[in-house]
């Protein structure tokens, strides 16, 4: 038997994971072997320096999970889903324009597609059918989506603007000894301070209160659930 | 083991269900924890490379490949995140110096103990773990995440091979030589089992 097949017995014995009858082996070749009773010693030395290193290991860090942060403002969501949808058309609109010509003018699909129907074609309420195909008849018109654009856009610019017209108006009916002492300043950014904390206050308790919750559900206090934070780490789809 | 194996968690996370993440997280973090900071020695690298795995392992538990242990995949997985890290920043050697000013750790009961009758004794107990650490940094890569993963984790030689993905013969290979490098190391620097010469 070679060395190098002895030295991986060595090991295992050392390790006591050792067959029973490659350990009898091993015991007959050390009977007579002085080197690889050296080896084995040698071995047995090392191993009881190496476990002298072993580190202690710190208190296991508590991880959190979170879910990814949704879109908490709908009508946010139905502003940019309207935006997109009529870029979308419109887009769809220039495309066809663009391309109309080039494809056989008036013949673009897309173009066609898009045209206002007549003003008496909205009568119809049931879809009209042509060869066993419904025919839609509710597109909107390009006139129709800018107005509706338009109408959008103004009343947010009113918003703002209204906004705006407060605000300076309140400026400049103050004299300028009226205006924010140094003191109030600091006043109303405390004030933003504190509603800060308590927003921070109350997310800690939600996260506290989902841990316990986690750990209830595990029955394992000491296995208890360190949920992983996710939420700083982009790309990640728990789903 | 009560409840879902592993492999059946991981297939429930692949289909969406994020609680049976949550209990592979709770089953395994503190073996994992446990494991990458023997391989690097730093708590916080420690915490980052768990979190990171456990992340790796819940974007690729698609490419889970069905018969295999899940621990031998997630500790692969951490494995390459420890060894990334240590040929990042090269930092084995420079452990032994920074370990036990960063953090204090959890005491065992009977090194409570032993500090309490000695501290003389404590101090060089303390000397000699940092000169053993020391020379396991200059022993192969190769050679130490065998020994770590035998001595410290106490994983079966199979189980290391598995997660190294290599023979058995290897594995044995390695922790012997490892062992001899070892001795070796602390022999230049004057350095026996009875204490330094």
């Amino acid at each position: 038997m070679s060395c190098v097949h002895w030295k991986e017995l060595l090991v295992e014995q050392l390790y006591e994971e050792l067959e029973r009858d490659k350990a009898l082996a091993l015991e007959h070749h050390l009977a007579d072997c002085a080197e690889c009773r050296h080896e084995l010693e040698q071995l047995r030395q090392a191993r009881s320096l190496l476990s002298e290193a072993k580190p202690e290991v710190p208190t296991l860090p508590r991880v959190v999970m979170l879910r990814q942060p949704t879109f908490h403002r709908p009508w946010m969501a139905f502003a940019a889903g309207f935006i997109l949808c009529a870029l979308l058309i419109g887009g769809g609109i220039a495309t066809g324009v663009a391309l109309g010509p080039k494809l056989g003018g008036s013949q673009s699909t897309t173009a066609t597609v898009l045209e206002p129907l007549p003003q008496d074609a909205g009568n119809a309420q049931a879809p009209q059918v042509i060869d066993g195909t419904p025919v839609r008849n509710d597109f909107v018109s390009r006139d129709e989506l800018n107005k509706a654009l338009a109408n959008y856009g103004a009343r947010f610019d009113e918003r703002l603007q209204t906004k705006g017209n407060e605000i300076l108006t309140r400026v400049g009916q103050q004299p300028p000894e009226m205006l924010l002492t140094q003191d109030e300043l600091n006043d109303a950014l405390s004030i933003f301070d504190r509603q800060l904390e308590n927003r921070r206050r109350g997310q800690i308790e939600l996260l506290v209160d989902q841990l316990v919750q986690t750990e209830a559900r595990l029955k394992a206090q000491e296995d208890a659930l360190r949920i992983l934070v996710l939420s700083g780490q982009p790309g990640v789809r728990p789903e | 083991m009560h409840g879902p194996t592993d492999e059946e968690l991981l297939l429930a996370v692949r289909s969406g269900d994020n609680d049976s993440f949550g209990t592979l997280v709770a089953r395994w973090e503190r073996p994992l924890f446990h494991f990458v900071y023997r391989m690097i020695s730093r708590p916080e690298d420690a915490r980052d490379i768990c979190q990171e795995t456990f992340l790796r392992v819940l974007n690729k538990a698609h490419r889970f490949k069905p018969g295999a242990k899940f621990s031998t995949w997630m500790y692969q997985i951490a494995l390459n995140l420890c060894r990334d890290q240590l040929r990042k920043k090269r930092r084995w050697s420079a452990v032994v110096v920074e370990r036990n000013s960063d953090f204090e750790p959890e005491p065992a009961p009977s090194a409570v103990l032993q500090v309490e009758d000695n501290p003389a004794e404590a101090a060089e107990r303390t000397e000699r773990r940092q000169l053993i650490t020391q020379a396991l940094g200059e022993i192969p890569a190769e050679q130490r995440e065998v020994l770590v993963m035998k001595e410290f984790e106490g994983m079966k030689f199979r189980e290391i091979a598995e997660i190294l993905g290599c023979p058995e013969s290897t594995v044995k290979s390695r922790m012997y030589y490892g062992l001899n490098g070892l001795k070796a190391a602390l022999a230049k620097q004057g350095f026996t089992a009875e204490g330094v010469s």
